[in-house]
């Protein structure tokens, strides 16, 4: 095993224990955990056996394979971020009608208060 | 009618309303001042938005309320005295001889700028409205059901997304010239700054030209209307 690859395998194993580590804890949710384990297992893989990349390369003719999980790592995330922001607006607009929402209940309850 | 901070003109207005024997309902959105005491003590029902939601979004509030009550027609107004309850009954007679949804416009205010405005957004976006800012308008029932689904609550002004639901709906839209006052306190809420007017033009264009292409009506409605109780 070369330097960079022992590296890459250890960047790897530190995401797998960081991400057992915030389950634990309660900091992240099973069903977002299990993308991540599914992240740390890739670059543990990738990391510890650099040599599948260049068959990767080869085989689809890409003179450069480096480039390969670097294009795929950020079309990940831009997909990612562009889903982030749909949920952030569903999350926005489910907000602001539970704000509308307690208002209307807190007028009827001040009118049933009244009769 | 929303509010926020308008502890001046607040009582003046809804007396005016209550005077010609409508109910109103004041939605306060997150003031800091005496606005909902204020319109408590005028004879108005007050809700109360724990957190700014802005304009659209506060008169959202109201039609839901006023949804609930089984109201059939719903005028909004401004709470900054721009608007004349003695205008009211000059919505109503336009809704009465047929219209979905009256617009009481006043194009004798407003700078160049905004006038340019309204008509690029006028034509662009194919509406019978000249005065697409108003805040003094008339809905009725099949209107109010679409205004308070939660695709209106994604909209941040009521211009522009409230005047293309409508028309998607193909409701009849009409526009009736009515004076109005001007503006007693500060100026408008959505055009304090011209940073705030670039994103309002921003966000206009964008929502028009994503709306550009005509929908088909009932697949419209049914989409909008399927969540309307949550």
């Amino acid at each position: 095993m070369t330097n960079p690859q022992i590296v890459s395998s250890v960047i790897g194993l530190i995401l797998a224990i960081v991400i057992y580590w915030l389950v634990r804890r309660d900091h992240l949710a099973p069903r977002q955990a299990l993308r991540w384990v599914l992240v740390a297992a890739i670059v543990l893989v990738l990391g510890t056996f650099p040599i599948i990349i260049d068959w990767i390369g080869h085989a689809v003719g890409i003179s450069y394979p480096p480039i390969i999980p670097v294009i795929i790592g950020l079309g990940a995330a831009l997909i990612k971020i562009l889903l982030m922001d749909i949920q952030q607006t569903k999350s926005q607009v489910t907000q602001d009608r539970a704000i509308q929402k307690l208002a209307m209940l807190e007028a009827e309850i001040e009118y049933l208060k009244n009769i | 009618m929303p509010a926020m901070n308008e502890e001046a003109t607040i009582a003046d207005v809804v007396s005016s309303v209550v005077a010609l024997g409508y109910q109103i309902i004041v939605v306060d959105d997150a003031s800091s001042d005496n606005t909902i005491i204020e319109a408590r003590n005028s004879g108005a029902i007050v809700l109360s938005n724990i957190q700014n939601l802005g304009a659209w979004k506060a008169t959202q509030t109201g039609l839901r309320y006023a949804d609930r009550l089984g109201f059939e027609v719903i005028i909004t107004m401004d709470a900054d005295g721009q608007h004349n309850a003695d205008n009211i009954a000059l919505l109503v007679e336009q809704y009465k001889s047929g219209a979905d949804v009256v617009i009481g416009n006043c194009t004798e205010r407003g700078s160049i700028g905004r006038h340019i405005a309204w008509l690029f957004f006028k034509h662009f976006n194919a509406l019978n409205v000249s005065d697409i800012t108003s805040g003094f308008r008339l809905y009725s029932s099949t209107a109010i059901h679409c205004l308070i689904s939660r695709e209106a609550t994604m909209l941040e002004y009521q211009c522009i997304g409230v005047l293309i639901m409508m028309r998607n709906l193909k409701l009849n839209i009409v526009e009736t010239s009515v004076p109005m006052n001007r503006r007693g306190t500060g100026i408008s809420r959505i055009f304090h700054s011209w940073l705030a007017v670039g994103y309002y033009l921003a966000y206009s264009s964008m929502l028009s030209f994503a709306k550009a292409f005509p929908t088909n009506k009932n697949k419209y409605i049914a989409r909008i209307t399927r969540l309307k109780k949550h």
